[in-house]
C-alpha cells in the first residue's frame, strides 16, 4: 500500500508505505517560493521521529518466533496509528481577531481515522476540517494522515473548499490506497466578511448556533478519494457576531444515545440549544462532558465563536459630587460619538448617564463626598452596557410609582427611573437596589434600530 | 469643574413680553448642574406675579429629570395664581422627553409662539 500526496506546482511530496509484515514511510516536502510553511515542516519532524519508533518495532520482528511476530506487528501497527493521529495534532492557526475555537478529539478503542484541523489560509481566512476515514486501525490512521497533509497543501494553494476538496480527492485518488475513502466537511471563515464558504462532503452537517437556534449546513457531496466526479456543492452564509458554528464527528452522537430509545442526534441537538449561549470553549466542554471515557469510535469537536468585540472598557470613579458628572460624560460620550452613535443614542446615553449618577450622588451616596459612585462602560460592536454603583443602602425600584400617573404628574421629581427605562433598551437592578446596568444597542443593530 | 465654562453647556434663562403673556426663552444644556440656577431664575421672574407663562424651549439641547422638575415647580406656582403655562417649539428630542414622561398632557405643547399666544387670548 503506498500513498503519495503530490501537487503539481511547488512540489511537496509525501509518501507513505505499508505492507503486513513491513511499514515505513518517507516524505519530501521541498517548499515553494511563498516561503515557510511551519506546519508542514513540523509534521515533517514529527513523522521523522514516528518512522524511527517504526525502525525499532521492524528490528524486534527480525528475532522474534512467529507468535511473537504476530503480537509485535498488532501492537505496531496500534502504535502507529495511535502516533500517526497523535502527531498530526492541528497547529493552531494563531490568533484571528474576534474568532476563538475551541476543540476535543478523544481516540475510539478502535483507532479510527477521525480528525480536524484549523488551517491558516491567509491573514484573514481561516479553514475548518473535520473529517471521518471509514475504517479502523494502521489502515484508517495512515489515510488519515494522507488526507491532512493534502488538505494542508491545497488549502493554501486553492481559494474555495470546494477547489480544496476536489484536489485533495484527486490526490486520493491517485494514490494506491484503493478502495478506502473518507468523508469531510470543509469551510473557510473569512474573519473581517464574516462569511463561511463550505462544503459537505458526505460528513455529518455542523451546526451554526444562533440566537439559541440551530441551523445544519449540508450540501451535496459524496466521499473523498473514491469517485472522479464527487458533484462537491459549495454553499457560503453571512455570519454574524455572536454566531457558533459547531462541527463534530458520528462519534460524538453515540454519547448522547438514550437506553429509552430516543434518537441520539435530537440528545446532542438538546444539549447544544441548552448551552448555545455560553461562550464557544465553556460549550465545548459541555458537550465534550457527555463522551464516554473511552469512546468506541473516535470523537471530534470543532467549534468556532464570532466573538462580539469588545473595543472599550472603563471604569470611572467619582467622589460623590454632582459637578463631576460632567468628568462621566467627557469620557464616555465622545467615545460613543466616535463609534458612530448617532444625536438621538447620544442623548438617550447622556439622559440616562445624567439620572443615574445623580441619583447615586444625591439619594444613594447622600451627597457624601467620601463616598465614591463607581461608573463602568462597555462598548462592544453592537451594544453599550453601562453600571453605575454606588455605596448606599440601595432602594426597591418596583417600589418607584409611574410619574405617568395622574396623581403623580404634577411631582417635581420622580422621573428618572422612568426616563433610563424609556431611552435605554434594558434597566436592570441589582437585588440590594444600589447598582443599576443598562445597555443601550448601536443604532445599526438589527433588532432594533434606534437612529 | 466649572459647570459654566463652555457655551453649550450654560443653561439661559430670558425673558419677554409679548402681548399679554410673558415669554421665558430657555437655552443650552439644562441638566442636574444646571437646574438648580435656572429655577431660581424662574422664582425671580415669576416674583412679579405674571399669570400667562409661555416657555421657548427651541434653544434647549437637553433636558433631563431635573430640568422638568423646574418647569413642574414653576407650573405649579403660576396654576396657584389661576394662570396658565404653554410651551412651545421643543426641538424633536425635548419634545419627546415631555412625550415619554406625559407632561405633554399637562403642559399644552404648541410648534410656535404664535399659536400659543393665539390660543392665550
Amino acid at each position: 500500500m503506498v500513498a503519495r500526496v503530490a501537487n503539481g506546482g511547488p512540489v511537496r511530496r509525501f509518501v507513505f508505505t505499508w505492507q503486513a509484515e513491513e511499514f515505513c514511510f518517507s516524505m519530501e516536502a521541498r517548499h515553494d517560493s511563498s516561503g515557510s510553511d511551519e506546519s508542514v515542516e513540523r509534521l515533517r519532524r514529527e513523522l521523522k521521529r514516528l518512522r524511527e519508533e517504526v525502525r525499532r518495532l521492524n528490528d524486534r520482528l527480525g528475532s522474534a518466533g512467529q507468535l511473537e511476530r504476530e503480537a509485535i506487528i498488532m501492537e505496531r501497527d496500534r502504535t502507529v496509528a495511535r502516533k500517526l493521529q497523535e502527531s498530526l495534532s492541528p497547529v493552531w492557526p494563531g490568533e484571528f481577531e474576534g474568532i476563538e475555537f475551541a476543540a476535543h478529539f478523544r481516540p475510539g478503542a478502535r483507532v479510527g481515522g477521525d480528525f480536524y484541523d484549523i488551517i491558516k489560509v491567509s491573514d484573514t481566512c481561516v479553514g475548518m476540517l473535520v473529517a471521518d476515514v471509514t475504517g479502523y486501525g494502521l489502515s484508517a490512521a495512515v489515510i488519515m494522515a494522507t488526507a491532512r497533509l493534502a488538505f494542508r497543501t491545497f488549502a493554501t494553494l486553492a481559494s474555495s473548499p470546494k477547489a480544496i476538496l476536489e484536489k485533495t480527492n484527486k490526490a486520493l485518488l491517485d494514490s494506491t490506497l484503493g478502495g478506502d475513502h473518507l468523508t469531510a466537511f470543509l469551510g473557510l471563515l473569512d474573519s473581517e466578511m464574516l462569511t463561511f464558504q463550505y462544503v459537505n462532503a458526505s460528513g455529518r452537517p455542523p451546526y451554526l448556533l444562533r440566537e439559541g437556534d440551530l441551523t445544519p449546513l449540508d450540501t451535496r457531496g459524496l466521499f473523498v478519494g473514491m469517485f472522479e466526479e464527487p458533484g462537491y456543492e459549495q454553499k457560503s452564509i453571512q455570519l454574524q457576531r455572536n454566531d457558533k458554528l459547531f462541527l463534530f464527528t458520528d462519534g460524538l452522537i453515540r454519547g448522547f444515545a438514550r437506553t429509552d430509545g430516543a434518537n441520539a442526534l435530537s440528545g446532542l441537538q438538546d444539549c447544544l440549544r441548552e448551552n448555545a449561549r455560553l461562550p464557544v470553549r465553556e460549550l465545548a466542554r459541555r458537550v465534550y462532558g457527555q463522551v464516554a471515557r473511552e469512546p468506541e469510535d473516535d470523537v471530534v469537536i470543532l467549534t468556532v465563536e464570532l466573538l462580539r468585540r469588545q473595543a472599550d472598557h472603563k471604569t470611572i470613579a467619582i467622589p460623590s459630587i454632582p459637578s463631576e458628572l460632567r468628568r462621566v460624560e467627557d469620557t464616555i460620550l465622545p467615545a460613543l460619538a466616535a463609534r458612530g452613535y448617532g444625536e438621538r443614542s447620544l442623548f438617550a446615553v447622556k439622559l440616562a448617564l445624567e439620572e443615574s449618577v445623580i441619583n447615586a450622588i444625591k439619594h444613594g451616596n447622600q451627597l457624601d463626598s467620601t463616598k465614591q459612585v463607581t461608573i463602568e462602560f462597555s462598548l462592544c460592536d453592537d451594544e453599550t452596557v453601562l453600571s453605575v454603583s454606588d455605596e448606599g443602602e440601595g432602594f426597591d425600584p418596583q417600589a418607584v410609582p409611574d410619574p405617568g400617573q395622574e396623581e403623580y404628574l404634577q411631582s417635581f421629581s420622580g422621573r428618572g427611573l422612568a426616563l433610563m427605562r424609556a431611552y435605554m433598551d434594558s434597566v436592570e437592578f441589582n437585588e440590594k437596589g444600589n447598582r443599576v446596568t443598562m445597555t443601550k444597542r448601536a443604532p445599526w443593530h438589527p433588532r432594533k434600530a434606534s437612529e | 469643574m466649572r459647570p459654566d465654562s463652555e457655551p453649550e453647556r450654560r443653561a439661559g434663562v430670558e425673558t419677554e413680553k409679548v402681548a399679554e403673556a410673558l415669554v421665558i426663552r430657555l437655552a443650552g444644556q439644562i441638566d442636574d448642574l444646571q437646574a438648580d440656577a435656572v429655577g431660581a431664575r424662574l422664582d425671580e421672574v415669576l416674583e412679579a406675579g405674571h399669570i400667562r407663562i409661555v416657555f421657548d424651549l427651541g434653544e434647549v439641547l437637553f433636558m433631563g429629570s431635573s430640568g422638568l422638575g423646574q418647569i413642574m415647580r414653576a407650573y405649579k406656582a403660576v396654576k396657584m395664581k389661576g394662570g396658565c403655562v404653554r410651551i412651545v417649539n421643543p426641538q424633536p428630542l425635548i419634545a419627546e422627553v415631555l412625550g415619554v414622561t406625559k407632561l405633554d398632557r399637562l403642559l399644552k405643547v404648541y410648534p410656535s409662539l404664535e399659536e400659543a399666544l393665539q390660543d392665550l387670548q
